[in-house]
């Protein structure tokens, strides 16, 4: 239970082994390659380094692997359930070669397929866009390339429609111009117009049609009349979208080839991580070097690889001016809530107190009584455990799921103790079927007794802070302060729990709070030189009881968001019975209950996700929290598809 | 006068306190969590995939129509207004219920705005350093204290209507 022990590795192996130390040490999972510091380096060492080898093309075709297993998803769906779990695959499979050439050779395909899918698209789209601008032209036989004979000539144009259209026809007539202005069709925007004139009358004729916003339109490489090749471009069309059938069938019959493609990329995957280590590693012509950190306890399994594989290391402890990464170990029932800690950022490597264990108690706690309802954390625990069996994920998701089972049976627990059964729902049914049900609550109802609720809030809420100052007075301590410990820790023990005496009527705890607050102001300010600003620094320490006073009524959310669960629930129940217990009453009831309690269930867990782990982050490791860690990032079998089964070699 | 006798009667004002309360309250939340879609759209514009975080971040500032809602619960509740009887109010009582609304349906109206507008740029964190998303659920809870402080202040008021 604590911040795992680093040790900094260090690694000279021969060049050829290379790959064979990096699997290995992938397989072990417990080492995370560094960046070596030039800086700290020999000339002479600096001088041999050569560039990193060229890293081979693991990343780029993983890349392009799930390219294809997204064209897979698009176009042959999987009908997978979501609570499929992943498929295991021995490692020996997994990181078959041939199969991964086979992989590589199948997605070249699929991307390839896909290539062509676009093009064809891309061309279907061109025909559309051709075959929409040559159908105004579809009433006029005239084709389309034609720009007259000998004496006349032929163009094409159109005219912007205006609110007063002129008769072309009639002001062509009226200058007496040789010409005719055939509109051949008209629509929403434009008149499509040919006109036709004698070869010297032609710059007139187009003067005229200019002034009314005429444009000429031509038509490249177009032979024929507009509906003879509309006719053609149809044609064309079909035989694109055929070809698009066929391109797709393609893929699809590809499909099988999915479980392949997946444990493919998942191995690549892990291939490509390893080359990135192996560009942060310094390479000579013979030899490899690189850094890195191991866990104290996994250093006989890292020697014993090492040895194996005849590389010369050596295992010291984080000096100075290192700072190891950070892992949180801790027991398996606690392990789950290490995520909330993690979201807020892992402590630093050397600031001693690993909160989890208080975290894990206080959260579950609090989940509880924030959602408080033995029915909603029923729902919600059974929901998470079937993913958990069914699905079997792993890392960041299993993890969750296994709090939120806990922070369930935390639900079903208060709400028993608190009577709330998706509210009064037990004895609203009962009122249905003309029955007489009340559950009782094991300790008392919030809703009856409100300031019993918002004193518990408020001592768990004292309780919690005070752990957190604990946690802050244990570090002062392990780290050889005591007197600090005292000071800063000590004093304000006695304020808070003096204070909260107070209320209890016993004379005692003024005291206490009182020499607690004199301890304060004499010795907040002990670090300062003179009288005067010592005691300035004590008031100013002493002030810090309003901080205090606002950490405690933050707890008060325990109650608030507590009674919001029973409240929408009773609501829900009260919504469902306004028609009566008739059919039509049964059936209103039945999907009120259904969908309101869903409601609940969702929008009560949020609450007490977000605001169970406020209290840890804010009041809780405002007190004594160093963040700022790094993670651990060991090289491991990192997959997404599949399940690596570990094998004997 | 007959108008002026039921104003000024207990139960019209208490359901009056419990009307401010589960309507200004349910106004904040529906603007702030208004306000935090419309930044939610923008981003699952860009990224689908992000669309049930967004929903998270979404939800957060409608707590405030919930404390309303219970709070008008509680209101109508102790007035007696869902057992068909008489409801038994002095204009007194009816005075302290509707003092009773007040704080969450002023404290609501104004937290559910500015929560939203907290969850609207927590969206941004969404979008550009998705694996911090936690530390931007926590901003829009910051807001959310004084809401609760308000409920937990309207309740007290309400269980002690004398």
């Amino acid at each position: 239970m604590a911040i795992v022990k680093m040790k900094r590795l260090r690694v000279i192996m021969p060049s050829r082994v290379q790959k064979k130390v990096l699997r290995d040490l992938t397989r072990l999972g417990c080492v995370e390659i560094e960046n070596p510091v030039y800086a700290e380096m020999d000339e002479d060492m600096v001088q041999v380094i050569q560039p990193p080898s060229a890293v081979t093309d693991a990343a780029r075709a993983r890349t392009e692997m799930i390219a294809a297993l997204e064209a897979l998803d698009r176009y042959a769906p999987d009908k997978k359930s979501f609570l499929t779990p992943r498929r295991e695959v021995k490692e020996s499979v997994l990181f078959d070669e041939e199969s991964i050439e086979q992989a590589k050779d199948i997605s070249a395909r699929i991307g390839g397929i896909v290539r062509q899918i676009n093009e064809t698209k891309s061309l279907v789209g061109r025909i559309a866009a051709q075959k929409a601008s040559l159908e105004p032209w579809t009433a006029s036989d005239i084709p389309l390339e034609y720009t007259g004979g000998k004496e006349h000539s032929a163009i094409f144009g159109v005219i912007p429609i205006t609110e007063n259209p002129v008769d072309l026809s009639a002001a062509l007539a009226e200058k007496s111009i040789p010409a005719i202005a055939d509109v051949v069709h008209s629509d929403k925007e434009q008149s499509y117009i040919i006109l036709v004139s004698y070869k010297d009358a032609q710059e007139e004729a187009l003067s005229v049609l200019k002034a009314e916003g005429f444009s000429q339109t031509v038509f490249k490489d177009v032979h024929g009349t507009a509906a003879e090749n509309i006719n053609q471009l149809e044609n064309e069309a079909v035989t694109a979208e055929e070809k698009l059938q066929q391109l797709e069938a393609e893929i699809v019959a590809l499909a099988p080839q999915r479980d392949l493609l997946e444990q493919s990329a998942d191995a690549l995957n892990v291939e490509s991580l390893r080359e990135a280590a192996m560009s942060s590693m310094l390479h000579t012509e013979k030899t490899t070097y690189f850094e890195g950190w191991t866990p104290q306890a996994a250093e006989d399994a890292v020697a014993q690889v090492l040895e194996k594989n005849g590389c010369a290391y050596e295992f010291t402890d984080p000096t100075e001016m290192e700072e190891p990464p950070v892992i949180l170990k801790n027991a398996r029932l606690i392990q789950p809530f290490s995520t909330i800690t993690e979201m807020y950022g892992l402590p630093k490597y050397r600031s001693i107190v690993d909160p989890n264990p208080i975290v894990a108690v206080s959260y579950f706690i609090f989940f509880g009584i924030m959602l408080s309802d033995a029915l909603c954390g029923l729902v919600l625990s059974v929901i998470t455990f079937i993913i958990l069996k069914k699905k079997k994920p792993a890392g960041m998701m299993k993890q969750f799921l296994t709090l939120f089972f806990y922070c369930g049976l935390s639900s079903l627990i208060w709400g028993a103790l608190f009577g709330s059964w998706f509210g009064n729902a037990p004895s609203v049914v009962a009122t249905m079927l003309n029955k007489n049900l009340v559950v009782p609550p094991i300790w008392f109802d919030p809703l009856a007794e409100p300031m019993k609720i918002l004193v518990l809030s408020v001592v768990l809420g004292v309780i919690h802070l005070m752990l957190g100052m604990g946690c802050s007075a244990y570090r002062q301590i392990r780290e050889g302060n005591i007197k600090d410990a005292i000071f800063d820790t000590g004093f304000w023990y006695m304020i808070l729990i003096g204070g909260l005496g107070l209320f209890t009527g016993k004379k005692i705890f003024m005291y206490i709070a009182i020499l607690g607050a004199i301890g304060v102001l004499l010795t907040a300010g002990r670090e300062k030189k003179n009288i005067f600003s010592k005691l300035t620094s004590g008031l100013g320490a002493l002030y810090g009881v309003t901080g205090y006073v606002s950490d405690i009524l933050s707890y008060t959310r325990l109650m608030a968001l507590g009674l919001c669960t029973g409240v929408i629930a009773m609501v829900m129940n009260t919504l469902g019975t306004l028609a009566g217990n008739g059919i039509v009453g049964w059936i209103l009831f039945l999907i009120v209950f259904a969908v309101g309690h869903t409601f609940n269930v969702a929008v009560s867990t949020l609450g007490a996700f977000v605001h169970s782990m406020r209290l840890e982050f804010v009041e809780f490791f405002g007190k004594f929290y160093i963040s700022g860690g790094k993670p651990f990032k060991p090289l491991f079998n990192h997959t997404k598809y599949t399940q690596v089964i570990k094998e004997e070699i | 006068m007959d108008w002026l006798n039921s104003i000024f009667s207990g139960p019209f004002l208490a359901l009056f306190g419990a009307a401010l309360a589960a309507g200004f309250a349910g106004a904040g939340s529906a603007k702030g969590v208004g306000i935090a879609g419309e930044a939610a759209a923008g981003v699952v514009t860009e990224d689908p995939g992000k669309f049930g975080q967004t929903l998270l971040l979404q939800a957060l500032p409608g707590t405030q129509g919930i404390y309303g809602l219970l709070v008008a619960f509680l209101i109508m509740n102790s007035i007696g207004l869902f057992g068909g009887g008489e409801m038994t109010v002095t204009i007194s009582q009816g005075f302290q219920y509707f003092a009773a609304g007040l704080p969450i349906a002023v404290g609501g109206y104004f937290s559910g705005i500015a929560q939203g507008r907290a969850s609207a740029a927590s969206m941004g964190i969404l979008a550009k350093r998705p694996e911090e998303f936690a530390k931007g659920m926590l901003y829009p809870a910051m807001v959310e204290t004084y809401a609760v402080l308000a409920l937990l202040v309207s309740v007290l008021m309400l269980i002690n209507v004398r």
